[in-house]
């Protein structure tokens, strides 16, 4: 039955967590929150080191609206700062990547060494009156940690060790990811009308593969799938368990093939495996190839996705060029399922503008396996913990 | 060969595209047509292929296409061809094409949707000319949403 305004925006006769406000997504005020409490505390997936395999190798980014700057200095040690000068403010680097001794803003000429010591001030003497010297005007070192050859930054200097923020869910890919060295053969960003969190949500939830004309024929007919368990973490980092290694059925789909001859360690011709870490990083195992997700958030409805596609660095051209074609497959601006994922999202995006649709509905329960929404209810329960707002009420103060 | 039946493959190529002719657009190619397209990253600072088949790969995946969820509305292919360069005794053209790929959304709104390079390579051996090799350069990397059709 069709339901009249009063009814449709009547909160849904459901516990509080089985569901999500709208607003959420569309509210300002919250979005600006989420940088505040979460993202500038939380630990945040920045690159891969593959990305900076030599001394002096250096990647920009953007965290939070702040430029970053990620490089492995002398030592191999890979180090993250502000992309800031000091003196000024002046962003200090310009090119997403490349290889420098020392960083020299172009405004001033002062210089930086890649462990974020000033090295020189232009001109010095007229600092000293003041006393200002080289070792007062360091770059800002902001907190990093290395996962299986993910590099992760924390804002917060005082956060917990990134060790025992995702403790063991990402265990599972371990192997895939850490025996041999991998490399990231792509990278791309799409800037998508949606929230931010509504990305990360599609990574989550299984129940949007009946989405999918690939997964429909590949995944969900796999033997297990309804048994896969979720394993969620406290801080809301999940992945599944399933009872037997996943089998997909990757030759389902007309054109795709089987994946026996080169999957990554640990894993069978036809697996597949996730972890999805908050906030919003999310890294998935197709047999012989990765992707990691993240996104930048810019405004209540625009999120910029960042995905990257890894291989076995080293590997011969030929098979560089079957696990490409395994990643784009799926993945990639051309992949199968990738547009499917963001037409999906945009559409939700879509209607939560202007309050078409109030509510989200995160009711399915299977026992936590399969397509269960617990691993979203969790999602949101951390979300609302850290927020001090609950999803389904989040601009009512009383409702924590 | 002349140039003229050359630059009318690449336009048949676009017009065929935009239409979803893909039985036509394959009639184009030969047995052994490869098609690939590539862009450069910046972060990676190397070259990224985001889609690569031959023949058989291209009609599978052509023939799926009305399975997926697809971004509505459609797409013109504005080719330019720029150079010409016969190989008389391989009896092949290397041709190179700008193209200007624009989507035009329900509401009738188009939009650049990617600018790109056709390096193509023409088999002139037989009656009319075919498409034997087609490498896609994109200079946009940005293809929101994403596409499931050959650029």
């Amino acid at each position: 039955m069709s339901r009249t305004a009063v009814q449709w925006l009547a909160k849904p006769r459901l516990p509080d967590d089985h569901y999500v406000a709208s607003s959420i997504y569309t509210n300002e005020t919250i979005f600006q929150e989420e940088r505040e409490k979460i993202f500038a505390h939380t630990w945040k997936f920045i690159c891969h080191e593959s990305e900076l395999p030599k001394p002096g190798d250096f990647r920009t980014a953007e965290h939070v609206g702040k430029p970053i700057l990620v490089v492995r200095d002398p030592e191999g040690m890979v180090q993250t700062f502000y992309n800031a000068c000091p003196h000024r403010g002046a962003k200090l680097v310009h090119e997403p990547r490349g290889n420098a001794r020392n960083f020299t803003c172009f405004f001033h000429l002062w210089s930086f060494n890649t462990q974020g010591e000033c090295i020189e001030m232009t001109a010095p003497k007229g600092f000293d009156e003041c006393g200002l010297t080289p070792k007062d005007c360091g770059l800002r070192k902001v907190k990093t940690a290395l996962k299986y050859g993910m590099v992760f930054i924390n804002l917060d200097d005082q956060a917990e060790d990134f060790d025992a923020h995702v403790g063991d869910i990402m265990d599972t890919i371990a192997e895939p990811l850490g025996t041999v060295p991998l490399e990231v053969f792509h990278i791309h960003r799409v800037v998508i009308n949606c929230n931010w969190k509504q990305w990360h949500e599609t990574n989550m939830e299984a129940y949007h593969e009946w989405g999918h004309v690939v997964n429909r024929t590949t995944g969900i007919v796999a033997e297990g799938y309804n048994d896969m368990e979720w394993v969620i973490h406290p801080n809301a980092h999940a992945t599944i368990k399933p009872p037997k290694p996943l089998e997909i059925k990757y030759d389902n789909y007309k054109g795709f093939d089987k994946r026996d001859a080169k999957p990554l360690p640990g894993l069978t011709g036809s697996e597949f495996r996730v972890v999805d870490l908050f906030p919003n990083t999310t890294v998935i195992l197709r047999a012989t190839t990765a992707r990691i997700d993240t996104c930048i958030p810019v405004a209540p409805g625009i999120t910029i996705l960042e995905q990257r596609g890894l291989g076995i660095l080293g590997e011969s051209a030929e098979d560089r060029a079957e696990r490409v074609k395994h990643h784009n497959q799926y993945w990639g601006p051309m992949g199968r399922n990738i547009s499917e994922d963001v037409l999906f999202v945009e559409a939700v995006n879509a209607t939560n503008r202007q309050r078409t649709s109030e509510y989200g509905l995160l009711a399915r329960r299977q026992g936590g396996k399969g397509q269960d929404d617990e691993v979203i209810r969790a999602y949101y329960r951390t979300w609302g913990r850290i927020m001090g707002r609950m999803a389904s009420d989040p601009l009512n103060p009383a409702a924590v | 060969m002349s140039n003229e039946a050359i630059q009318r493959l690449i336009f048949q190529s676009a017009l065929t595209l935009d239409a979803e002719k893909y039985k036509a657009f394959l009639a184009l190619c030969t047995e052994d047509f490869q098609y690939t397209a590539v862009t450069h990253s910046p972060d990676l600072g190397m070259d990224m292929t985001w889609l690569a088949h031959g023949r058989k790969g291209l009609q599978d995946m052509f023939g799926m296409i009305p399975q997926h969820v697809r971004l509505k509305g459609k797409f013109k292919r504005h080719v330019s061809v720029y150079t010409i360069d016969h190989d008389e005794p391989a009896k092949t053209a290397a041709v190179s094409t700008s193209l200007m790929l624009i989507h035009t959304n329900l509401e009738g709104v188009s939009k650049l949707f990617a600018a790109a390079q056709y390096e193509d390579l023409v088999d002139t051996s037989g009656a009319t000319p075919l498409l034997k090799k087609r490498l896609v350069r994109l200079d946009t990397r940005d293809l929101s949403p994403g596409i499931h059709v050959p650029v």
